[in-house]
């Protein structure tokens, strides 16, 4: 079967698109198989790399290459330690990719700056959004914290107290504004709204005393999905006053502008994107892998190339299958790395800076992102794992995962 | 569906690609409507949220969904129960039942009457404010060949057999789709069967009439059934029309006989491309740029639109793929007056990319999409099978 | 100083049901508990009310309590009371004999148990295994003991109860052989305070050994755990009984949007022992397995464990089963010689109004105010087609109703809550159809030491996503509403997910696991909560 594709991207989450973009940014023909939307929907919008060290008490972290550094003295299968060297590229290209489709990231500047959590408290980040960063939002003083009446995942108060925090000094107000919204809506809902230009007038009209005088505003990020630059700078322009969008719970808006960005620039560069596609299987030959197929409507399709990026993601993806109460990765039947005492039954609190066991699991890999057998044999060197697919993190206590996702997905972009 | 209740973990993924969460702050979304909904009616509460309305089924929901969810099927079946119990809407009775619609339509005197509320004039603003229609039936035009006039088209003799399910706005309304599909069918070999099948359902699905929309799958099967145990396929050039017989007919009404059939149901273009039996380079050039327009059901049923891929290999030819979303009028929830600006708002983004892309030719496989695709911008929509018959049957378009 | 007649330890059912029974006979009474009410095993049992079957054959005296006490209480406590209905199912190999023996019995203690036709049963509940041979249906119904417990405290309130939760008995006094109060803790403030009474009832479940040490008398209880595994959505619509003698894990109950499991047996040294062991687990699944086919399909939300306040009179050391699960109520004044100190233990949810009776009865004639009681007539709340119909149509319908159910017997302040905010019908846990007004209307008059107090109250955070969205909505809107400091976020809503995480270690595969993973997302990568909790930004600069 002549191959149609060079590359075949299977998953849609950030390293797939990010994998897929560099390939095709490489010339490559790429298809990108997607079921779902991995992680888009629940992204803060800023790129982290590394905010702390999985260790129940460890200190914020100010320079992540550092830190990885350091981390990887003790922990060297980190898959930090395999990514460093796409760090500052993966970063840029991410960066210029979304800036051509008006999604402007403010440049990496190399050590972690400071982003409000939904809470208000400031957290180390690698890489933010300009309508998510004013450089010395921490320390402005004559702060408005904006929510809005019919939107119930943002907590005026809360991030007042977060960013007061340390400073009782500041001041720092809040205001709820009603839209005028005959019920509760959700950020995907609202983001829609606010890019009509009527309804951000009764806002924007209702702002603007409390926003005079005022050196910062906060609001959640709900401000425009597609047309979100246009519905930002219209907003800051009629405030007068430095604005800035903090992140909330899921839908969120900002990774679905990544997402909205991602996904127009492959297509303009020729990506076949295809939609609830799921990759069952796959076929071998002596090259390694040869091809993948899915079941679509009950019908067998079958994709060959010559490259192959499994970028499946973890539990929260559908990335594994379960067989025998295991998890199985179910396209390649590649080796899955459980921790020993197996999943269930672990003890240990919820929030624990330590991490946990079953985040880590995943496909274990060498330098070049190919994945390896128990005792570290290449099982196929036309295959590129990226992603939470990856074995050996957590992302949730390191703050890491969308840092590997863009470094990962552009080094498999790079080799595949 | 007891299992599928719990493959749900509230990722927000699906509300996330709704087109009417996006500009309709009244509805509660496909997560609310249907795994949240399905599981709390297990209670036996009995009330049902009326915004299961302003669903469109679209189906983006299930194409978000990454754990294969049946999203729009709960909602589907809530809607149902919804409907069941609230009065009986005569708009809807005729919206819904559109073979029956469309005999009428097509029968004198009413056939003359039909352009009250086809029309652009006064009689048809009328006609539609009293029956709560939406202004974009005034778009709603036959092509003037009576209906299912592809029943009439002399066939070319072929060795082998496959049937054709035109679906009723072929067959009611745009009967010059049908007479293309058999066009290409012949060209490829094929001597079409034309059984006499009915609706396949989907508006009674949509309007709540689950009861009569299974009835009509009952007896599509039997028709069909029997075919494809003979070894034939089935066509469709009607994306709606493939999507209940290749997945609905199985997952919404449990029918296990659907599953033998749903194997065997092709759209036009994928079943071309099965064949091989159009090489694009073989075509006559078409010079001119058209953009083609995936219709939602095409997408759910996880076709890569064969048809874009056909034309994008005519010399000649620029081909543009708008991915604009969802058109917004979604069968016949755009031709309800209520739902008049929710559609339009859906639609926008796929309109402004028609303006962007500024094509001589819109082109999609779904009759609905293109009312709407021609309401909104005034270009000319065709039916890609329309476009192919004419290439092959004259050698130019 | 605080003077009352009588004061009640313990406010799970049978505390409640005390003070209620006590408030309506006119005595001035308080209770006491040392954390929120319904912390107990009231709020780990499986949710059946008993129709008796499962005793039948056993103990006769027991389901014949069983079947009167149902049939009371799903008219004094219809709010409370989901009367859904159970089958006895025989599965292949269970014993002939003794379905003939069950029979007989119900009829002997006035069970009303009617042979279904095997069909038809496999039909309205496809998920049971094909293997059943007979089928029986019983008056069984599913009770939310929370809502039960809150109504019971809420009417003794209303009739001058006194209530103190987060308080803890220090020390009980007696002069000579007498009691004459206690000297009690507030565990949030550490303020410590007397109580003076004539009798003090102790009602502490479990832990009524330990109090009862406290008044100096020995009382050895006999703790045993059972275990439960919640399921994520209604397996069935009706109680599902194994008709065999009663043994591990066989009944599945139907419990608002879940499906609980249960149970089994095992004797532990603590009354606080809720962790189930694997064994209990495997045993649960394999067990329900033999009457739910696929049980292994089924998406499990929690596992969690309750443990049975078991007593013998004597120290014949009888346990587990085979001692008595009809209640005992101990007056010490005739066995130890110490009056004013009543025990009532032992018991089943299912006849709490009859154990509250029982102890109310006794210890109104000890001090010589006896009237009888009323419980048996009085419903906990009378119900208003009326006014709860005008409120239910305020919600989104489908999910508002559930809303108006569970707030039979606060619906005025949920009235008020819209009424201050029309908003406030929205929803805030999606996946248990909770609305802010209801959580609002709750939240207003506790102490909110812990967000359990509203979960317990209004079933947020106890769906399938288990608090992933309404844990931090939850907990946003009681700060923004000033119930809650703004500092207090970050501990408040970490004690929540805790506690939520305990329940899910267990059966942490397939969709829980991948729920966790988001969960996780939410509160660790999202909102930094374990740094929160670390004091990680409490720096300056």
């Amino acid at each position: 079967m002549k191959a149609e594709y060079d590359v075949v991207v299977i998953g849609g989450g950030l390293s797939g698109y990010v994998a897929a973009a560099r390939a095709a940014e490489r010339g490559k023909r790429v298809l990108l198989l997607t079921d779902g939307l991995g992680s888009f929907p629940f992204l803060p919008g800023h790129i982290d790399v590394w905010g702390w060290a999985p260790l129940e008490k460890s200190p914020m972290v100010l320079d992540p290459v550092q830190g990885i550094g350091e981390y990887l003295r003790s922990q060297p299968d980190h898959p930090w330690g395999r990514l460093l060297d796409v760090l500052k590229e993966s970063m840029e290209f991410f960066r210029t990719v979304c800036g051509s489709q008006g999604l402007v990231y403010n440049p990496a500047a190399g050590r972690n700056i400071m982003v409000p959590t939904p809470l208000g408290m400031a957290r180390p980040a690698f890489m933010a959004p300009e309508s998510q960063y004013v450089p010395g939002w921490d320390a402005a003083d004559k702060v408005l914290v904006v929510g809005l009446a019919e939107y119930k995942d943002f907590f005026p108060l809360a991030v007042a107290q977060g960013i007061a925090g340390s400073r009782p000094a500041r001041d720092v107000r809040t205001l709820t504004v009603s839209l005028g919204l005959p019920r509760h809506v959700d950020s995907f809902t609202l983001a829609g709204y606010l890019e009509r230009d009527e309804c951000r007038e009764v806002f924007l009209n209702r702002v603007a005393d409390a926003a005079d005088g005022r050196s910062l505003i906060l609001v959640p990020a709900v401000f425009g999905l597609e047309a979100a630059a246009k519905v930002l700078s219209s907003v800051k322009e009629s405030l007068g006053v430095p604005l800035m969008e903090v992140s909330t719970l899921p839908p969120s808006v900002p990774g679905l502008r990544i997402y909205a960005a991602l996904r127009r620039w492959v297509m303009s560069r020729g990506v076949t994107v295809t939609a609830n596609v799921r990759v069952n299987g796959a076929w071998f030959s002596n090259n390694g892998c040869a091809g993948v197929t899915a079941c679509i409507s009950g019908r067998e399709h079958k994709f060959a190339a010559s490259s192959f990026v499994l970028a499946t993601g973890s539990f929260v993806s559908s990335g594994y299958s379960w067989q025998g109460g295991q998890p199985v990765e179910p396209v390649m039947g590649l080796p899955v790395t459980l921790p020993r005492e197996g999943i269930e039954g672990v003890d240990g609190p919820f929030l624990d800076g330590k991490g946990k066991d079953f985040m880590r699991v995943g496909i274990e890999v060498d330098d070049n992102l190919n994945p390896t057998g128990p005792s570290g044999e290449v099982i196929c060197k036309n295959v590129f794992i990226t992603g939470s697919k990856l074995a050996g993190y957590d992302f949730s206590v390191e703050k890491s995962g969308t840092g590997i996702a863009v470094a990962s997905g552009y080094k498999a972009g790079n080799l595949a | 569906m007891s299992i599928d209740l719990d493959q749900c973990v509230k990722c927000t993924t699906c509300l996330s690609q709704c087109p009417v969460g996006a500009v309709n702050v009244l509805f509660d979304g496909p997560k609310r409507l249907g795994p949240d909904l399905a599981r709390i009616k297990r209670t036996g509460s009995e009330d049902y949220p009326a915004s299961l309305k302003l669903c469109s089924n679209c189906k983006n929901c299930d194409l978000a969904c990454p754990f294969g969810v049946g999203i729009s099927r709960m909602i589907n079946l809530a809607r149902g129960s919804y409907l069941e119990n609230r009065s009986f809407r005569l708009r809807d009775f005729f919206l819904a039942n559109v073979e029956l619609t469309g005999k009428l339509i097509n029968t004198f005197p009413l056939n003359k009457m039909a352009g009250y509320f086809t029309g652009d004039g006064f009689p048809a603003r009328i006609g539609q404010r009293l029956f709560g229609l939406s202004p974009t039936v005034a778009f709603f035009r036959g092509d003037g060949q009576g209906p299912a006039s592809f029943r009439k088209a002399r066939q070319r003799p072929g060795q082998k057999r496959v049937v054709y399910f035109p679906g009723c706005y072929a067959h009611f309304f745009e009967p010059r789709i049908g007479v293309a599909a058999v066009r290409i069918l012949n060209h490829l070999g094929y001597r079409v069967e034309l059984p006499d099948v009915h609706c396949c359902g989907l508006p009674q699905v949509t309007n709540g009439f689950l009861a009569a929309a299974r009835e009509k799958a009952v007896e599509n099967l039997s028709l069909l059934g029997p075919l494809v145990e003979k070894g034939l396929d089935i066509v469709t050039t009607c994306p709606s029309c493939g999507l209940m017989l290749r997945k609905e007919y199985a997952e919404l009404f449990g029918l296990e006989e659907a599953g033998v059939v749903a194997a065997h149901v092709w759209d036009l273009f994928e079943f071309i491309g099965r064949d091989a039996g159009v090489d694009s380079g073989s075509l006559p050039a078409i010079h001119g740029r058209f953009a083609y327009h995936a219709p939602c059901h095409l997408r759910a049923t996880g076709t890569r639109s064969a048809a874009l891929a056909l034309f994008s290999g005519l010399a000649g030819l620029e081909m543009v793929d708008l991915d604009g979303g969802c058109c917004g009028l979604s069968g016949s929830y755009g031709f309800k007056a209520e739902n008049y600006a929710t559609a339009t708002a859906v639609g926008r983004k796929l309109f402004d990319r028609v303006q962007e892309v500024r094509p001589d030719k819109v082109l999609t496989e779904c009759g609905t999409c293109k009312i709407q695709i021609m309401a909104a911008t005034g270009l000319t929509v065709e039916h890609p099978a329309c476009v192919l018959a004419e290439l092959l049957v004259r050698g130019t378009v | 100083m605080l003077k009352y007649q009588v004061v009640v330890i313990g406010g799970g059912a049978t505390g409640s049901g005390v003070l209620r029974d006590l408030a309506l006979r006119g005595v001035k009474v308080a209770l006491v508990d040392k954390g929120d009410l319904c912390s107990g095993t009231s709020a780990r049992f499986h949710g059946l009310l008993h129709s008796g079957g499962r005793y039948a054959v056993n103990d006769l005296d027991a389901a014949r309590e069983c079947i009167t006490e149902n049939l009371i209480l799903k008219k004094v406590a219809w709010h409370c009371v989901e009367d859904c209905g159970g089958y006895f199912l025989q599965m292949e190999g269970d014993d002939d004999r003794y379905v003939q023996k069950w029979v007989e019995a119900c009829q002997a203690a006035g069970i009303e148990a009617v042979e279904t036709d095997r069909d038809a049963v496999l039909r309205e509940e496809p998920c049971l295994r094909k293997s059943l041979q007979r089928a029986f249906r019983v008056p069984d119904a599913a009770i939310d003991g929370f809502r039960l417990v809150y109504s019971n405290a809420r009417s003794a309130t209303r009739h001058g109860a006194g209530m103190y939760p987060y308080t803890a008995v220090k020390e009980i006094f007696r002069t000579g052989s007498r009691v004459t109060g206690l000297e009690v803790e507030n565990i949030l403030t550490g303020e410590r305070s007397r109580m003076e009474c004539e009798i003090v009832v102790n009602a502490g479940g479990a832990f009524a050994g330990s109090i009862a040490n406290l008044a100096g008398v020995d009382l050895t209880m006999l703790p045993n755990r059972g275990a439960m595994i919640v399921f994520n959505h209604r397996i069935a619509n009706k109680v599902l009984n194994r008709l065999r003698p009663p043994s591990d894990a066989d009944i599945f109950v139907p419990h608002n949007t879940t499906m609980i499991l249960g149970t089994t047996s095992v004797d532990v040294v603590k009354p606080d022992d809720y962790r189930p062991s694997r064994e209990e687990l495997d045993r649960l699944m394999t067990l329900g397995g033999e009457m739910v086919r696929d049980l292994g399909d089924y998406r499990p939300l929690r596992a969690y464990a309750g443990v049975r306040p078991l007593y013998s009179p004597g120290t014949s050391g009888a346990k587990g089963r085979a001692a008595t699960r009809n209640f005992v109520l101990i007056d010490h004044g005739r066995e130890d010689g110490l009056e004013g100190f009543v025990t009532i233990t032992g018991g089943k949810f299912t006849i709490y109004r009859l154990m509250s009776e029982k102890t109310a009865d006794l210890v109104t004639k000890k001090i010589g105010c006896y009237v009888p009681g009323s419980t048996s007539r009085e419903k906990l709340v009378e119900p208003d087609k009326m006014a709860t119909e005008r409120v239910r149509k305020t919600f989104v319908s489908g999910f508002g109703e559930l809303t108006v159910t569970r707030s039979a017997s606060n619906l005025d302040e949920v009235k008020a809550e819209l009424a201050r905010n029309p908003l406030s019908k929205d929803i805030l846990c999606e996946c248990e159809g909770v609305s802010m007004a209801e959580v609002m209307a709750s939240a207003r008059h506790l102490p909110l030491q812990s967000l359990g107090e509203v979960r317990r109250r209004t079933r947020m955070g106890t769906g399938t996503c288990q608090g992933v969205f309404c844990g931090v909505r939850t907990t946003g809107l009681l700060v923004e509403e000033g119930f809650l400091g703004p500092d207090k976020f970050g501990p408040f809503l970490a004690e929540f997910l805790e506690k939520r995480w305990r329940g899910q270690q267990a059966v942490l595969h397939g969709q829980q696991l991948a729920e966790a993973e988001l969960a996780l997302g939410v509160y660790s990568s999202l909102l930094c909560l374990e740094r929160i909790q670390y004091g990680a930004f409490n720096n300056e600069g």
